[in-house]
């Protein structure tokens, strides 16, 4: 096993070229330029939030009135709380309109529809790129079955989305910015939520021709190469093969994989039952059973995720337990 | 307390953040910039967005001002013409004098009233017809609805209507009749009338005048058309092909006649200025708009033939590009940047890029798109650089390693008449012939079986005919290299020198410079495994057979050898002094051994001038050989034709043997059919001394080149014995596809034993559309660029290997270096980038008439069998000029006639043969020209016997008769032929031929008799030969049929017949010289008669 490959699989040969051409020119593609947006919007929101909700806690705190956040500060406690829509929220709106309108004019105009050429099939493009909201699932393709990365997955994120509100017990934290009151919930969104962007941005930016991985800066080559040498996880860390010579899976490999995808799960289910039960048994027994299991798969479903990324690529893992009907 | 709610609405003391704040400035910035942006939109969508509309202006512009000025130039040059000026005043002073006619004026008046009654007349029947036509609409509804109380009173108001329409209608013709007999005597007046002689002198004068104002007035014109010039998007749609061109609109003068280079010289002084509207803005080269153009099309300019606006071709069907695009030049031309308005282009742009115009690198590269609607056309008109790469294609063998779409028909046919032959015809034929034996089946009676066995016999019979000349017509690109088989057929042992083999192997070039051999760049090792393979496997007599160094001569065979050598012909395609014609360049460093010299660096191999000959033989003759060499160091090596056809004689005795060079001489097709060498009908005395003089002669001595393959030379046979040696040469042989232009014995599939590896190369059919993609640029910098990637291949086909790791020699490339020029390089580049696969209708590809293809195969005939390098044919020929005149020169004593000019021994100029000679003579005597015995006794060159095939033969006689336009069955000529077989104008003839004035006997050669100047052809097989309307023509105007386009003109024709009949076409003659003309033909076609023969030959014996 290579270094160089095994620290994420990467072309990081020193002859090839780097520039910052390569760079200007994919980020100026008008194709990516939501892309950039939503890095700049997503990030400002974000410390929007934190920044709301970090001093909202800091006010309540002090004062132990929930209501209050950061225009009301203390001082100015005898202001009206409350104000009209017409004319106060809607002038400031009719601005916001305005600005926006404005953007999607210099937009359309000064960025024309990234139209490629007539398509023909026997002459696709490469790298061939989903829509840029798509292109976290095209990245979740390089480490999973199809199956897994095309259908159980985003399946599951729809489900796990649409079930928030049966498993989130906790009544805290409705019309007004906070994170001590709901850490917990906050964490597990902003983890899965930027996780989701970042592959966004790996797909948009780091993967060039062939699916490569190409530093920023580094010359998209469509005749790159690099080493495609995965093995399956008890091949890499058992030297259990995963299909004999005549190419039936090995019941060596299908035990050792079972356990480890069983053992994964279990561990990431029960280790926070008994953390919870010895800290915050209020929290369990408020949250009951079912609603538990079903966080806790969630959760380690999503974790899942990001263990096997990084089994992928730093350890060169292709698939850690294959069955007949569908490859984890 | 308070509750929270009443709290929040108490008013505070303090300012509010939100309500006290002003919002204007936000406001109103906002609103300015959202103003601003609309402003932009309107712009973008009216200005921006449209750049065509900035070149639109600018071409108004720059053309008004252009022409303003042609027209103040134009003014002031009339000026300064006193005639002119005179004309003028004359013209204007009949104006007055027809003006101050009291009618003239009096009918002015009244045509001026009449045209104001008129007006209001015409407005008074419009209304009465308005109101008129809905009462009739509604009646015709009433009826049809049957409301018959509304139809009847309906039917009174039309009634009531009509006589005032009527009434008005009247009065409106009556007008306008009279305004028409008005204005008819103010334009031609009768001439009777009193304004008649005035209104002459006018009319009169003012054409004068106009005759010095044609000019002017016809850019008087053009600037009100470019006043009135409309800025809108132009479009040509041809649904056929795929076009929607908008190019015109940018490109406004294209279509235009009139913008050529000329009128932009001068418009501005800003040069860079000027040569952008001369890019930009100018007439399209050979632009003709012309309704009055000939029928015949096909003779005529290409825009003429390929009408661009009128939705027929467009421009991009042609050029390429992207025709609806009007946002941008690069979007619209397909290429990136600088390179959208430049040709030399950096890479191509998202698609389809515009082909190079008269680009330094590429040429016209344009006519790349000639090719998918003229496939088969040899020399295209308009298409140069293209039929030249056609050309090369077949000459420097691409199409044997590759497949090529429209190449190598004769090959494909061959090939799908075998394999009908063995799977279809001749089970068919067992099985038939089985039930003819058995009597019959129950599907078939015995006679029917009979019958379909003797119907596919003949089948059979013709397929295999056609197959034999097949096997004629076909030849490898190379000599074969096999073993003999048969009929005393030498191979390749009997011919060459071992030693001679590796040397030639390891660089073709540095032997024999120009040869088509390419250099396979081989190592060391290759050039000796392959020298051993070829050597081992092609069987020989054995060297005992021929003595290796039979060199001494005696002097009096060599010097008999020279004269025939000289006298021949040979030199009509062969070269034979060093490095005549061609520059040597040291190529001869394999790539894998050392860094490659690319392209741009190499010089190129220098051969005739051809280029400009082949351009335009009228204004460029064909240059002298050393003027060849002196001034074109770097020239170009175009077409293998004139002396340049076969291959340069020079170091000839190093590499064949001397016993194979007599039977080559006595038979080349006998020892290797279908060679291209035809036979001279020698003695086998005469092959012998013209072989001894051959091989002792033409040394290579002056032609240095370093690596020649010398180290070879002392290279014991033994290491070409070698078996292993060998084995590893057939490795080889196979890897680098020797035998794809070579016949070697282990790669005939049809030796028994034979492999058939078939095409080494790529199929290069739809090269044009294969996509951008899937070239490999390697790490060459060339511009991303379909032709530069060709271009660079053909010259240096190996260098995509450099700076590559390829540790096994089978993942090398292997393609050999041809020695190609740029030139050359381009011309083939054009033919594969113009082989796409892209379908055209069926409308548009070339059809050619029957007299079209026949002419189109004949060139290609002529062009084999290097006809042109001894004739001129249609024009043109007689390329080899030079060399015959010099060897007949040196030779001149040794001639029948010392006397003669060198001239008078050229081969016979063939323009108009198609109507002098008889068809089926000319088949018969293309077939095997020896049976005619001689018709020119004065010649020395011999008619060499081609070995041509039937089809091959009736071609050429079908191209000839083709190039005169005669048509077949030639009933005149029977009628003329009858008339002429009457005794009485026989002995009209014969009294003439023998008269004084006449006195043909002194030059005519008859039969056996020898005349005193022997310049004249034998007459005595004049019928057979000669069509009687040629000679009707010819006797009394032979100057006519001179030489008229063949170069050079300064020298004297070889036409030596002089006129006895005053140089007056027969038409033009007095009746009696007419009847003595046609007695005269009656006589030579009476010659034939054997008996009639002896008769005159013994009268002319007695002349002497």
């Amino acid at each position: 096993m290579h270094l160089e490959t095994a620290l994420f699989g990467l072309t990081t040969s020193p002859l090839a070229k780097w520039g910052l051409k390569p760079i200007v020119e994919i980020v100026t593609k008008p194709d990516n330029v939501p892309i950039l947006i939503m890095i700049v919007l997503g990030g400002f929101f974000i410390w929007l939030s934190f920044y709301l909700a970090l001093q909202n806690d800091r006010l309540k705190k002090e004062s132990g009135d929930p209501k209050r956040d950061q225009f009301y500060p203390p001082e100015q406690a005898e202001y009206p709380v409350r104000i009209h829509v017409w004319p106060w929220l809607l002038r400031g709106e009719f601005i916001c309109v305005i600005v926006v309108t404005l953007i999607l004019m210099v937009w359309s105009i000064a960025l024309d529809a990234p139209l490629e050429d007539p398509a023909n099939a026997n002459l696709t493009p490469n790298p061939s790129k989903a829509p840029w909201y798509f292109l976290g699932l095209q990245e979740m393709l390089v480490y999973f079955d199809p199956w897994i990365a095309g259908v159980v997955a985003p399946s599951l994120i729809v489900v796990g989305l649409m079930v928030i509100p049966y498993i989130d017990v906790n009544p805290k934290g409705n019309g007004y910015y906070t994170f001590r009151e709901r850490p917990f919930a906050i964490s597990v969104f902003m983890f899965g939520f930027m996780f989701w962007m970042l592959l966004i941005v790996i797909g948009t930016f780091m993967r060039g021709p062939g699916w490569i991985w190409f530093w920023p800066g580094q010359h998209w080559d469509p005749h790159a190469v690099v080493a495609a040498t995965n093995l399956d996880f008890p091949d890499r860390f058992f030297g259990v093969p995963t299909k004999d010579a005549y190419g039936k899976l090995t019941v060596g490999h299908v035990v050792i994989g079972g356990l480890a995808t069983a053992a994964y799960f279990v561990v990431m289910m029960a280790a926070p039952y008994f953390w919870l039960k010895k800290k915050k048994p209020e929290f369990l027994a408020q949250l009951g059973m079912p609603r538990y299991l079903l966080t806790a798969f969630l959760g380690a479903g999503m974790m899942g995720v990001v263990m096997k990324i990084v089994l992928r690529l730093a350890f060169v893992v292709k698939y850690v337990w294959v069955t007949p009907y569908a490859r984890f | 307390m308070a509750t929270a709610d009443e709290k929040d609405d108490q008013k505070s003391s303090k300012k509010d953040p939100i309500c006290d704040r002003s919002n204007a400035p936000h406001f109103f910035a906002a609103s300015a910039l959202l103003a601003l942006t609309v402003v932009w939109a309107i712009a973008d969508e009216t200005w921006l967005r449209r750049p065509y509309k900035k070149y639109q202006t600018e071409f108004v512009e720059a053309a008004q001002t252009r022409l303003e000025q042609l027209i103040g130039e134009e003014e002031k040059r009339l000026k300064a013409i006193p005639e002119y000026q005179a004309a003028v005043k004359e013209s204007e002073e009949a104006q007055k004098a027809f003006d101050a006619h009291p009618d003239v004026k009096k009918i002015k008046d009244r045509l001026h009233a009449l045209t104001g009654e008129l007006n209001t007349v015409r407005l008074d029947f419009q209304i009465a017809r308005g109101d008129y036509q809905p009462v009739v609409y509604d009646l015709e509804h009433a009826w049809l609805e049957k409301h018959d109380d509304d139809a009847k009173e309906l039917f009174k108001n039309v009634k009531t209507a009509e006589p005032r329409i009527k009434e008005i209608e009247k009065k409106l013709f009556s007008l306008q009749d009279e305004k028409a007999k008005l204005q008819d005597r103010l334009e031609k007046p009768a001439a009777d009338d009193p304004l008649a002689p005035l209104k002459r002198q006018v009319d009169a004068t003012t054409k004068a005048r106009q005759a010095y104002e044609e000019n002017l007035t016809a850019l008087k014109t053009r600037l009100s058309g470019v006043i009135g010039f409309a800025h809108e998007i132009k479009q040509v749609y041809s649904p056929a092909i795929k076009v929607v061109d908008r190019c015109h609109t940018c490109h406004v003068g294209a279509d235009k006649p009139g913008y050529d280079a000329a009128f932009w010289d001068g418009s501005t002084k800003d040069k860079a200025e000027q040569e952008h509207r001369k890019k930009v803005y100018s007439t399209h080269p050979n632009f003709l708009i012309d309704p009055t153009l000939p029928a015949n099309r096909f003779e005529l300019d290409y825009l003429s033939t390929h009408p661009v606006l009128d939705n027929r071709f467009g421009c991009t069907s042609c050029h390429l590009g992207n025709g609806p695009a009007t946002s941008s030049a690069e979007e619209a031309h397909g290429l990136e940047g600088e390179a959208a308005t430049h040709w030399d282009h950096k890479r191509e742009f998202e698609i389809n890029p515009v082909l190079p115009v008269n680009s330094a690198k590429y040429g016209d590269m344009t006519e790349a798109s000639c090719l998918r609607c003229h496939e088969t056309e040899v020399a295209l008109k308009g298409g140069e650089q293209l039929s030249l790469g056609k050309q090369l294609i077949e000459d420097v063998g691409c199409i044997g390693c590759h497949k090529i779409k429209g190449f190598a028909g004769r090959e494909l046919e061959r090939e799908n008449l075998v394999v009908r032959m063995k799977k279809e015809m001749l089970p068919r034929r067992e099985k038939l012939s089985t039930v003819c034996n058995e009597g019959g089946n129950e599907q078939l009676s015995p006679e029917e079986a009979r019958r379909q066995l003797a119907a596919l016999d003949s089948e059979i019979r013709s397929a295999s005919n056609r197959l034999e000349e097949l096997d004629k017509e076909i030849k490898f690109i190379g000599p074969p290299l096999n073993s003999p088989s048969g009929n005393g057929r030498l191979g390749l042992r009997d011919k060459i020198f071992a030693r001679w083999l590796p040397r030639w192997i390891s660089n073709p070039h540095a032997f024999r410079p120009g040869t088509w051999m390419p250099n396979p760049l081989l190592t060391k090792e290759e050039v000796e495994a392959i020298s051993a393979f070829i050597w081992q496997q092609a069987q020989g007599k054995g060297v005992a057979d021929w003595s290796d160094d039979k060199r001494d001569f005696p002097k009096d065979v060599r010097e008999k050898g020279h004269v025939l050598f000289d006298t021949k012909g040979c030199v009509a395609c062969h070269l034979h002094e060093p490095g005549e014609g061609v520059q040597v360049v040291d190529d001869t460093e394999p790539l894998r051994t050392a860094d490659p010299v690319l392209p741009t660096a190499r010089k190129g191999y220098a051969v005739y001038a051809l280029e400009k000959w082949y351009k335009d033989p009228a204004k460029h003759p064909l240059p002298k050989k050393e003027r060849a060499i002196a001034r074109q160091p770097e020239g170009v090596r175009l077409l293998r034709m004139g002396s340049a056809y076969g291959p340069n004689l020079t170091g000839i005795g190093e590499k064949v043997r001397y016993g194979w060079l007599v039977e080559w001489l006595l038979d080349p097709q006998g020892v290797s059919p279908g060679a291209h060498m035809p036979s001279l009908r020698l003695t086998r005395a005469e092959a012998e001394q013209i072989a001894a003089f051959v091989v002792t002669e033409f040394k290579r001595e002056g032609v240095t080149s370093a690596g020649g393959g010398t180290e070879y030379a002392n290279l014991p046979l033994s290491a070409l014995e070698d078996k292993a040696q060998g084995e590893k040469g057939q490795a080889l042989v196979k890897r680098y596809g020797c035998y794809n232009c070579h016949s070697i014995d282990p790669f005939d599939p049809e030796k028994p034993g034979g492999l058939d590896p078939g095409k080494i190369g790529a199929e290069l059919s739809s090269h044009g559309s294969k996509p951008l993609a899937q070239f490999d640029f390697a790490f060459i910098e060339v511009p991303h660029y379909r032709p530069s990637w060709l271009l660079t291949k053909i010259l240096e086909p190996r260098v995509w290997d450099r700076g590559k790791y390829k540790a096994e020699p089978k993942d090398q490339l292997i393609m050999p270096r041809f020695g190609l020029t740029a030139e050359e390089g381009r011309a083939i580049t054009t033919v594969l980038v113009g082989l796409v696969d892209e379908k055209v209708a069926g409308e548009y590809k070339f059809d050619p008439s029957p007299r079209q293809r026949a002419i189109i195969e004949g060139e290609r005939l002529v062009k084999k069998f290097n006809c042109r390098s001894c004739h001129i044919i249609d024009g043109r020929g007689l390329y080899a000029r030079d060399q015959l005149l010099a060897e007949i020169e040196e030779q001149k004593e040794k001639l029948p006639d010392p006397n003669a000019l060198a001239s008078d021994y050229l081969p016979p100029n063939l323009n108009g043969q198609g109507n002098r000679a008889n068809p089926d003579w000319m088949f018969r005597f293309l077939k095997d020209p020896g049976q005619y015995g001689v018709i020119r006794p004065y010649h020395v060159i011999t008619m060499p016997t081609f070995g041509m095939s039937d089809s091959e033969a009736a071609a050429l006689t079908e191209y000839f008769v083709a190039l005169e336009n005669e048509g077949y069955p030639f009933e005149t000529k029977k009628e003329l032929e009858r008339e002429l077989d009457d005794p009485a104008l026989v002995d009209v003839g014969r009294k003439s031929y023998f008269s004084k004035e006449r006195q043909c006997y002194t030059c005519h050669f008859v039969g056996t008799f020898k005349p005193q100047t022997p310049l004249g052809p034998d007459l005595a097989k004049g019928k057979e030969r000669l069509n009687p309307a040629f000679l009707v023509r010819f006797i009394p105007d032979p100057i006519a049929f001179n030489h008229q386009e063949c170069p050079p003109l300064d020298e004297p024709p070889n036409m030596r017949m002089t006129s006895f009949f005053n140089s007056r076409p027969f038409g033009l003659q007095p009746p009696e010289a007419q009847r003595e003309i046609k007695g005269l033909a009656a006589f030579i076609l009476k010659l034939q008669d054997p008996r009639y023969l002896a008769d005159v030959v013994r009268e002319l014996e007695g002349t002497r």
